[in-house]
């Protein structure tokens, strides 16, 4: 029988989320990102009135879409979607016009403060090539983010995929994201960025 | 043409894989760069007390990554991001590196370094002035970490008054649970229980054993459905993922659940059995003590519905397994210790005590004279000294004041007037700081000693155990990684050095057990005969033999290999003897021996102050501790840009009563000073409270702490970009200095506070 091709995907599991932050340090830890700009955060949104009120996480990372704007508006064919649907920028390729990051409706890229090229997450492919998970999958201290092929129906993020119900982020304009979520919350994904204090 | 370039860029991007690869949570990285295989070297963590197993990845000599340790029981491969923070601790570019001397006057800035040597012959000449003249009560040693040689040192000096932080931090919980049980805590077996009652914890941002335990608090409650009710004046972290979050008046736990206990007892509901045989108050007895705590008068108090109370009663006694956990924000109080006990009740009415998805005794690794756990600390003490300005009182001359990886300038409460007498050079002649930084005590010293962080040590230390089997964390060294050349130059070279990696602290930072051994040398027999060490591997590894069953496994070589160690008993929780037999010794609900000191025995609510002294515009002021904020993190940029700055929690309702908008300046006021602080509005906090975050506002430590941009090493910190935001403020400023009179904590909570909008 021919092997399917591989299709990653990540899941967010909001119910185990606690709000840590350890996601996005491990990100910053494992891909060098300077100060300033971000490849995974943590979005915490208050909602409701006192005593009735509520906290969501909402961490967020790169969807690697199966159909990425940014690859199609890439003038210099810089953003690259790989067969196994990790989007990729080339460091070399890169002219930092940030023609992606208008075009990305989730806000995701990012120019390097110090190279002046365009970053984002791309779930660590340096670890998935080498049979690891993503570094924020090591760290989360809940288990909350699922990492894996989706191809593979024994892999747990496709049993978590099938098992549950989930969602995308702004399914409406036809991205097919690959980060999925468990009890995303459409007021938490619409909210502004609140920092934390 | 689209094809060809996907397969140029997937060779360009270093994917060639085929296969699938086996995805697990396994311990081995990779460089992003050269893609070549990382060095790991498991350790265990030291940003907070959990003590998690760490794996450290070294890129050549580089620490480039900390994660956690998959095979650890209690973590599970499970990190905060204060413990991959570390990172940013040991490669600080403002860290200490060298012993410096004030030169200039005290609190100046002004330093001049001096050698290792010339800060020994100090430090050794004022410890044999003192016990030449026989007052060593005047040499008094702050320590805020743990560390068995500094105790040796101290034990062999003798008189030598103690401030420990670490066990202050607990002291009301821990004097409560020996009244009872004897045993200075408990774990909560959260991972099995189906209903968990949460007053004033927050472990999922901070807790004694963090990660594990909040990994076991979300699984049972994602994949096993259970309940976890969280009762707090803000809504912490935990709160915001509980099923349900009652919001209470400051202080007002105890009483809420004494009217539970109440409900439970009247409606026949609890374990009759267990309340004959295992503890010392027959159930009619105990009816009739809590005859007084009605619903009615609880709601009335707390704030809370009559009805939710009841209904959370009933739930709690009858869903069971049920466990009701308590944290700082039930004994951070005045009446700490007896709103601990009150919470306490409530475990004993349902029979908890060695049941599954109950509590537990903690287990701890045998040594080779087996000592059980509840003799293992000398138990909490009540009487110990509390705070710096505490000393001032007992009316104890200081002679040297040793501060290590301690910072009373800036933790301790109304930490102004702890500035003003650190100032004070008569009072306070001689300084010590041993710290990672230059903080707000050591810019006040008269000598700063840098210290090696806890990824540059070594320790030892049975951790306590969330699943029931007995671990023993190994702390070692994995920074800096000296290379070969520098091997062969080290002064003592032996052959066999170059075989196994050898780590040195960054700079000249010491550990404060070689500082404690060679202190020992210098003072000469009395002390040094009860420190018989070449240096601090050469105790760890003599340590290790004390360990038989740990020896015949291959001893410091298996813990090195794996960072920890398993006791090889199986499951100790339910086979062990000595802990059934514990069993046998009544659970004092009513405690004899606080009666004989004149004190209430049975567990009482007891209001901060009578209803008829509380005025209208005054609130509750409470503090709480972020999931990002440890000492270890205050000068980390990962974590600083995470929360750089604190704002005061303020009911939305209450600010618009009072025209105060989010955002806005305000003044905050307490009896010991005032605070300018912004007001973040939120509906995340009950009307009559005030919430600061603890760890902000420092004005030493380092330039990220401060919120100033720098050019350094580092690229980073020239991007520092929350300059504007500042930052923010340290809420021990204004709170005043109270203290249970019983269980001798700290009231940290009860600070009450008016409002100025500027």
């Amino acid at each position: 029988m021919k092997k399917k091709a591989i299709r990653y995907a990540m899941l967010f599991d909001l119910r185990k989320c606690i709000g840590c932050h350890a996601c996005a340090v491990a990100c910053k830890s494992e891909n060098n990102v300077p100060l300033g700009v971000w490849r995974s955060w943590v979005k915490k949104v208050e909602k409701g009135q006192y005593p009735n009120s509520k906290e969501f996480f909402l961490p967020l990372v790169c969807n690697n879409c199966e159909k990425p704007i940014c690859v199609t508006v890439c003038p210099v064919w810089a953003s690259i979607r790989r067969p196994d649907g990790i989007v990729y920028i080339d460091p070399h390729r890169c002219i930092g016009c940030r023609y992606c990051m208008a075009a990305c409706p989730y806000g995701v890229r990012y120019i390097n403060p110090l190279k002046k090229i365009a970053e984002k997450c791309y779930w660590c492919h340096h670890r998935v090539d080498a049979g690891l998970k993503p570094a924020c999958v090591m760290a989360c201290p809940t288990d909350a983010i699922i990492f894996g092929d989706l191809e593979d129906p024994e892999s747990e993020v496709a049993k978590s995929v099938t098992k549950n119900a989930v969602q995308v982020i702004k399914p409406e304009i036809g991205t097919a994201p690959h980060t999925f979520y468990i009890g995303l919350d459409i007021a938490a994904v619409e909210a502004k960025q609140e920092r934390e204090r | 043409m689209k094809t060809g370039i996907t397969l140029v860029a997937s060779a360009a991007a270093g994917m060639g894989a085929t296969q699938i690869p086996d995805m697990k949570k396994n311990s081995s990285a990779v460089s992003r760069t050269s893609l070549k295989t990382l060095r790991a070297i498991p350790t265990s963590c030291e940003q907070c007390p959990a003590g998690c197993g760490l794996i450290a990845y070294l890129n050549g000599e580089r620490l480039v990554q900390l994660l956690g340790n998959p095979s650890h029981p209690n973590n599970q491969g499970g990190i905060c991001a204060k413990g991959i923070a570390g990172l940013n601790l040991v490669n600080d570019p403002e860290r200490l590196l060298f012993p410096l001397k004030r030169i200039g006057p005290r609190g100046g800035g002004q330093w001049s370094k001096i050698t290792w040597d010339e800060a020994y012959s100090i430090l050794s000449r004022r410890i044999e002035q003192m016990m030449s003249k026989g007052n060593l009560n005047e040499f008094i040693i702050d320590k805020g970490r743990e560390d068995p040689l500094l105790e040796r040192f101290i034990t062999a000096l003798g008189t030598a008054p103690v401030l420990d932080r670490l066990s202050l931090k607990n002291l009301n919980r821990d004097t409560a649970f020996v009244s009872m049980i004897e045993s200075p805590y408990l774990i909560e077996d959260v991972g099995k229980s189906r209903t968990i009652l949460n007053f004033g914890a927050n472990p999922y941002a901070n807790h004694d054993y963090f990660i594990g335990f909040a990994r076991r608090l979300v699984h049972s409650r994602v994949e096993k459905g259970a309940r976890l009710i969280t009762f707090d004046v803000r809504m912490s972290e935990t709160a915001a993922k509980s099923d349900a979050w009652y919001p209470l008046k400051a202080g007002t736990d105890a009483i809420v659940a004494l009217s539970m206990a109440r409900v439970i007892v009247e409606k026949g509901l609890a374990d009759q059995e267990f309340m004959k045989k295992n503890t010392n108050s027959p159930l009619p007895v105990l009816k009739d003590h809590l005859s007084q705590y009605t619903l009615q008068k609880a709601a009335m108090v707390s704030g809370l519905r009559a009805e939710d109370i009841e209904r959370l009663a009933v739930e709690f006694a009858t869903q069971k397994p049920s466990v009701a956990l308590f944290g700082g924000g039930v004994t951070d109080h005045i009446h700490g210790s007896q709103n601990a006990r009150c919470i306490a009740l409530l475990n004993w009415l349902i029979g908890n005590l060695e049941q599954e998805g109950g509590l537990f005794f903690p287990r701890f690794i045998e040594k080779s004279q087996p000592r059980a756990p509840w003799q293992k600390s000398s138990g909490p003490k009540p009487d110990q000294i509390k705070a710096t300005l505490d000393l001032q009182k007992l009316g104890n001359r200081i002679d040297t004041y040793f501060a290590y990886l301690s910072n009373p300038a800036y933790d301790d409460l109304d930490c102004r007037s702890t500035v003003k007498l650190l100032k004070n050079e008569k009072k306070v002649p001689f300084l010590v700081a041993m710290d990672t930084h230059l903080t707000e005590t050591a810019f006040l010293a008269d000598m700063v000693l840098p210290a090696a962080t806890y990824l540059e040590s070594w320790g030892l230390k049975s951790a306590p155990s969330l699943e029931g089997v007995p671990i023993l964390n190994l702390r070692q060294p994995v920074v800096s990684l000296l290379s070969t050349a520098e091997v062969l130059r080290l002064p003592g070279f032996e052959v066999g050095k170059l075989i196994e990696p050898v780590f040195r602290p960054k700079g000249e930072a010491k550990e404060i057990g070689n500082l404690c051994l060679e202190l020992a040398r210098r003072i000469g027999d009395r002390v040094s005969k009860s420190l018989p060490f070449k240096d601090t591997q050469d105790y760890i590894a003599q340590e290790v033999l004390t360990f038989p069953a740990l020896k015949s496994q291959g001893g410091l070589k298996i813990l090195k290999r794996e960072g920890m160690w398993f006791s090889p008993q199986k499951d100790s929780r339910h086979s062990a003897a000595k802990y059934s037999s514990r069993r046998k010794n009544k659970v004092k609900i009513y405690a004899e021996a606080w009666r004989q000191k004149g004190l209430s025995p049975w567990p009482e609510y007891h209001p901060l102050r009578k209803p008829e002294e509380e005025t209208e515009d005054e609130f509750i002021l409470t503090t709480f501790k972020s999931s990002l904020s440890s000492k270890g993190t205050s000068n980390s940029k990962w974590a600083r840009e995470i929360l750089h700055e604190n704002r005061l929690w303020m009911n939305r309702e209450i600010a618009k009563e009072l025209g105060i908008q989010n955002g806005d300046k305000v003044q905050v006021s307490s009896s010991v000073g005032t605070l300018i602080i912004r007001v973040l509005t939120t509906s995340r906090i009950h009307p009559k409270s005030l919430a600061i975050a603890e760890g902000f506002g420092h004005n030493a430590i380092g330039k990220i702490a401060k919120a100033e941009r720098f050019s350094s090493s580092d690229q980073d910190t020239r991007l520092l970009w929350w300059e504007k935001e500042g930052p923010g403020v340290n809420p021990n400023e204004i709170i005043e200095r109270k203290t249970d009179s019983i269980g001798g904590g700290l009231g940290s909570k009860d600070t009450l506070v008016r409002v100025k909008k500027l």
